[in-house]
């Protein structure tokens, strides 16, 4: 894997996004003069770290800053400025302290600034509330927040469950205005590749916005050549699946918050915690993130002797020169690279200690089986003794996902029992949980198939007199993902599961042990390799969702001078729904291996346990 | 893997030190890894756990661990400070003076889709002078010098306005006025629905009450369904609630799967429950009522209040057969609740006395009641061990009256009585009669896992000798007595794999001058065994 550096195509910069967010901020908070009280939406706090810090906020007229719960805010200023996600339990919160102030007879001006943008219905709640005439409201567009130099995300993980379970389209405006002001910077994007209907209709949306925004003159060239926009539901089984790339295990074991990991005393081994930005402009990080775990230790070992060589040069130094020249140029980079060093070092060590405790070795066996469909009973056995054994609720949940979504549902008897089984380890209440996995159509019984011609004639008859109601119903089933088909047609297992090569791999599957190779990412690869459908419609039917495809003629003149002539090999991916870091690692080994340099954008980056816990019915 | 649950959570806090007892030990450290495995000792992922923490140990101290860490922080992640902040606030600013009857799209400057939220101006509302106040500048030269920034702008040179120009303005002049009073006229009547839709979209003022018809009304729902933004949908699906009949309404609700849903969720998150309620019987979907209710009735914190709402949702549903399984699982909640409750009065009764031994030396540090009925089951194979079965406490009436598999119970009991360290019950409980009275040794769960259990609770090593004899899998068997020293099933188990070499390598395994040590010699002096080695 190449280490050093970057090679091939050079990508846009995603900078100017953050500058943007960061000056309309400014913009709003200088637009009402004098010194305000801020109260932040919790759901906030990280990703605005990224673009703005405390001392900015101060430095624009912040007095005191609050976090957005239950309580009253003091605070000494007579203005309040509220910086909420638009939703309308936040905004009847706000009502409801706007109200108890008015009781206390306290004084104050109210702004409110939503981000991503302002919603009519929580207008609506502030006129219901009887407060609209006391507040001013704006908005913050703030979308796409860069996490990296490829890694864009909206930072809304509550999309997945408002989209896919509740079928609120409300965020879907705001994920479209992400790729107009992506194409008002970086050039509009020619060829638009999607999957699901989630994505069909961010395409119209984005299409409506542009037309209305005009032909537009300016300089920008076309940075950008191609734009997948791809729903989660296309493929659910990899986020399921245990990470064992490094960045993958960091977000599993650690969680990743923002695009920073926060490490605890025992990987310091100090007793303090240490927050640190994870990010390509770590040298070592970089050469480490991709990988898989068995590949980074090696790493880790050979660069730190070679830090120490480094170190022991100062015994060496001849000349006054030299050792100033070694001080002032070499130490600190040496330090910093021993830093982040020791801190990966202890992180793999408690990696390596997470994973040695329990049944991590059959847990992976277990996957594995579920991916490749082989010995499922003997997998069955396993979730249903951890769902005996009380095990982490999460996990298990996880592996049952798993297990129907690779299966396409479970056969009546199996789906009753382990349902059954879960709930009296863990509780009926989460009677909720399973409730709403099975509108997600992650964890459902199979139709039984017996079910004689007369029957199936029968039941359709009872759902068309049953009228419009039953057509709901139909669009609420999920179209069954036939996971092992795909499978098959894309050739997500490699043949070889023995002798895999994982230190210098040349399958995507490396991702995985060598078990498997993403779905999503395997997809992109086909259709971009095709530019378009044809050829893969076999594979699209077998997915929910239709696709589509937009391409722009090469020979138009459309190419501005402006263009970068390596655009038609930068691809912006859109994950609707989340995507995983193991998706990420997969579609930079795409790009090293085919050219391509990917831009990854999602709502938010997600993994197995915060899939599962997002669409939680109880706690 | 966020947090431990609830479940987890209250079975371990029954006992003290009781941690351990859900920490599974790893299965069998000498398998093969899967991964990777150039290492010697314990692997994961093809790192080894000696190794990495040397180097970690190494690394720290090359420089004091604290000294690496204690200063220039500079990848903290902090409130960052930043001086470099540019002053224009211009981007994504508001350039909205164009409020013409005849909807124009924004221009934007800065390029990106701007919204005039700040602009409270109704929509219709025609502002002439910028588009004629340029035509019409007169070059004013009158001033002399300091020449402002003003006169800069307007310093356009002069130019002879020709006859047909002027009858050009004119023609203008006279199509704005009667867009004037066509913008007039329309703050009354109704913009195309489209265009309102754009609005709300786009964050612009609009206006939904001059849609007076039905047909209008809907007319804007479906544009607002087509154009697929969920604030749009909400907001006229709302808007069609409040301005028709409840009749109309629903019968055209109905039609629009995609409204539904918005406005769904819109309840879910106004609490209007039971107008969803209503909304979810309209549209017959009975799980959905079934669930909210439930979810309603999980309100009360105390047991005794849950089970009797509980017990209300089973009443209401129990004609509905499509919801049989369900309510089954509820009505065995409440059961379970009462049962709960019922063991607890009693046990605090016998934890008083002080004569119990179990309660004396392990008081129960949580609550019984609205733990899951695994849990439950645990308690009682803890306390209630040895009860005869037509007591409630009793381990083996709740696995009968809940209807639980013989694994279930095996976990339980076995945990429990390992962690009081009772291996005779153990015994019997593993030991199964046959049907000529004679009896044999039986774990549903498993012997590995009977072994795994035994060890972590600190087991002696004969007890734990005596079920690794009953594992079948002899590679299997040896791996696990090797970890857990059990010499002798080492020994028995190389002979019956006939492994010579092995056996001798084990020798200096054993203690010097032990039993096994003697064990083994003889084993290897054994000339009947058909070693393969």
């Amino acid at each position: 894997m190449a280490v050093s550096a970057v090679l091939g195509p050079k990508l846009p910069d995603l900078q100017y996004l953050k500058r943007l967010a960061r000056d309309q901020l400014v913009h709003l908070l200088e637009s009402s003069p004098g010194r305000k009280d801020l109260v932040i939406d919790p759901d906030l706090m990280t990703p605005l770290d990224r673009i703005a810090g405390a001392s900015l906020l101060k430095q624009h007229g912040v007095d005191k800053i609050f976090k957005l719960d239950r309580t009253k805010i003091h605070g000494g200023c007579d203005q309040l400025v509220y910086l909420v996600r638009s939703k309308l339990t936040t905004t009847k919160l706000i009502a409801d302290q706007i109200t108890a102030d008015i009781r206390d007879n306290r004084k104050r001006k109210y702004k409110i600034i939503m981000t991503p943008r302002r919603l009519q219905v929580c207008d609506m709640v502030l006129e219901h509330e009887g407060v609209f005439g006391l507040v001013s409201i704006e908005e913050l567009h703030l979308d796409l927040i860069p996490l990296d130099r490829d890694l864009l995300s909206m930072e809304l993980p509550q999309f997945f469950r408002d989209y896919f379970l509740h079928g609120d389209q409300t965020w879907l405006a705001s994920i479209a205005k992400s790729l107009v002001n992506i194409q008002s910077l970086f050039g509009p994007i020619p060829n638009v590749y999607g999957q699901g209907r989630c994505a069909k209709m961010v395409a119209d949306m984005v299409d409506m916005m542009m037309s209305e925004l005009g032909e537009r003159q300016s300089p920008v060239g076309c940075e950008i050549g191609h734009l997948f926009l791809i729903d989660r539901d296309v493929d659910y089984v990899t986020p399921l699946c245990t990470q064992v790339t490094y960045e993958g295990l960091l977000d599993d074991i650690f969680g990743i918050k923002s695009g920073s990991v926060e490490f605890g005393p025992d990987v310091t081994g100090t007793d303090k915690s240490i927050k640190i930005m994870l990010s390509g402009e770590d040298e070592v990080f970089r050469a480490i993130r991709d990988r898989h775990f068995s590949n980074v230790f090696g790493f880790l070992s050979a660069k730190a002797k070679e830090l120490q060589t480094s170190y022991d040069k100062r015994h060496n130094l001849k000349s006054v020169q030299d050792m100033k020249q070694f001080v002032s140029e070499e130490l600190s980079n040496l330090k910093k690279q021993h830093k982040a060093l020791t801190l990966h070092i202890g992180a793999c060590e408690t990696i390596t200690k997470n994973k040695s405790r329990g049944d991590f070795e059959e847990q992976m066996r277990t996957e594995h089986g579920l991916l490749e469909g082989v010995d499922v009973r003997e997998c069955i056995n396993f979730i249903e003794e951890s769902i005996n054994r009380q095990h982490s609720r999460t996990e298990v949940l996880r592996l049952l996902c798993m297990l129907s979504s690779t299966q396409g549902g479970l056969p009546s008897k199996d789906y009753k029992s382990l349902k059954t089984q879960f709930l009296q380890s863990y509780g009926t209440e989460h009677l909720l949980t399973l409730h709403n996995l099975k509108k997600l159509g992650l964890f459902v019984e199979q139709q039984a198939q017996d079910a004689t011609a007369n029957k199936l004639a029968d039941k359709m008859a009872a759902k068309l007199t049953d009228g419009m109601a039953s057509l709901q119903l139909q669009l609420q089933l999920p179209k069954k993902s036939q996971f092992r088909a795909v499978s098959r047609k894309l050739n997500l297992i490699p043949k070889s599961a023995e002798n895999f090569e994982l230190r210098n791999p040349n399958d995507m599957a490396y991702v995985f042990s060598g078990a498997y190779a993403p779905l999503s990412c395997k997809l992109i690869e086909q259709v971009l390799q095709r530019e378009g459908w044809t050829g893969v419609e076999d594979i699209a039917k077998l997915l929910p969702g239709d696709n589509f495809v937009h391409l722009k003629a090469k020979s138009a003149k459309g190419k501005a001078s402006g263009s970068n002539p390596d655009s038609d090999k930068i691809v912006l991916v859109y994950f609707l729904g989340g995507c995983s870091y193991t998706e990420v690692s997969a579609l930079r080994f795409l790009g090293k291996q085919k050219g391509y340099r990917f831009l990854v954008a999602t709502t938010a980056l997600t993994n197995g346990g915060r899939l599962i816990e997002s669409v939680s019915g109880w706690k | 893997m966020a947090g431990k649950d609830q479940a987890r959570m209250a079975a371990a806090a029954f006992t003290a030190d009781d941690e351990d007892y859900w920490e599974e030990s790893a299965v069998s450290s000498s398998k093969k890894n899967m991964f990777d495995d150039e290492e010697e000792g314990f692997t994961v992922l093809g790192v080894s756990e000696n190794k990495a923490a040397r180097l970690s140990s190494a690394l720290r101290s090359t420089v004091g661990a604290d000294a690496l860490f204690a200063d220039d922080d500079n990848d903290d992640i902090t409130w960052e400070t930043s001086s470099n902040i540019s002053n224009s606030s211009s981007h994504g600013s508001i350039t909205s003076d164009y409020r013409s009857a005849r909807y124009t799209p924004p221009t934007n400057r800065s390029g990106s889709l701007s919204t005039s939220s700040s602009s409270r101006s109704t929509a219709a509302t025609v502002t002439l002078d910028n588009s004629l106040s340029v035509q019409f500048n007169k070059p004013k030269m009158t001033r002399s010098e300091p020449m402002s920034l003003e006169d800069a702008i307007v310093d356009v040179p002069a130019k002879q306005v020709t006859a047909t120009e002027v009858s050009k303005l004119e023609t203008e002049i006279q199509f704005l006025r009667r867009q004037v009073q066509l913008g007039e006229r329309a703050r009354w009547t109704s913009l195309p629905v489209k265009e309102t839709i754009k609005r709300i979209i786009l964050g612009q003022p609009y206006s939904l009450e001059a849609y007076k018809s039905l047909q209008d009304k809907l007319a804007l729902l479906d544009a607002a369904i087509k154009m697929h933004d969920g604030d749009a949908i909400t907001i006229t699906v709302l808007f069609l609630k409040k301005t028709v009949r409840k009749s109309i309404f629903q019968q055209e609700l109905i039609k629009r799967p995609v409204a539904i849903n918005h406005l769904i969720h819109f309840l879910w998150c106004h609490y209007d429950l039971d107008e969803l309620e209503e909304l979810y019987k309209m549209l017959r979907r009975m799980e959905d009522v079934f669930v909210l209710k439930y979810k309603q009735a999980l309100a009360p914190s105390k047991a005794a209040g849950r089970a009797q709402s509980i017990a209300a949702v089973v009443r209401s549903f129990q004609h509905d057969s499509s919801l049989a399984p369900d309510s089954t699982l509820l009505l065995e909640q409440c059961t379970l609740l009462q049962r709960q409750l019922q063991i607890e009065e009693e046990d605090k009764k016998i934890a008083a006395g002080g004569k119990h031994p179990v309660f004396k030396d392990h008081p129960p540090k949580a609550q019984l009641p609205l733990t899951p009925l695994t849990t439950t089951l645990y308690y009682c194979s803890f306390y209630h061990y040895n009860e005869s079965d037509s007591s409630l406490s009793s381990p083996l009436s709740i696995k009968r009256d809940f209807q639980m598999s013989d694994k279930q119970y095996t976990w339980s009991a076995l945990n429990a009585l390992a962690k009081l360290h009772r291996w005779k019950e153990i015994e019997a409980l593993l030991t199964s009669k046959n049907w000529f009275g004679g009896t044999k040794m039986k774990a549903c769960i498993g012997f590995e896992k009977v072994v795994e259990i035994l060890s972590k609770q600190k087991a002696p090593v004969d007890i734990l000798s005596k079920y690794l004899a009953y594992i079948e899998d002899p590679n299997e068997r040896l791996a696990l007595a090797a970890k857990h020293k059990c010499h002798r099933i080492v020994v028995d188990t190389l002979i019956q794999l006939k492994d010579r070499a092995a056996l001798e390598d084990y020798r200096l395994k054993t203690p010097d001058y032990s039993l096994e040590r003697q064990y083994l010699i003889t084993a290897l002096n054994n000339s009947q065994v058909k070693w393969k080695n």
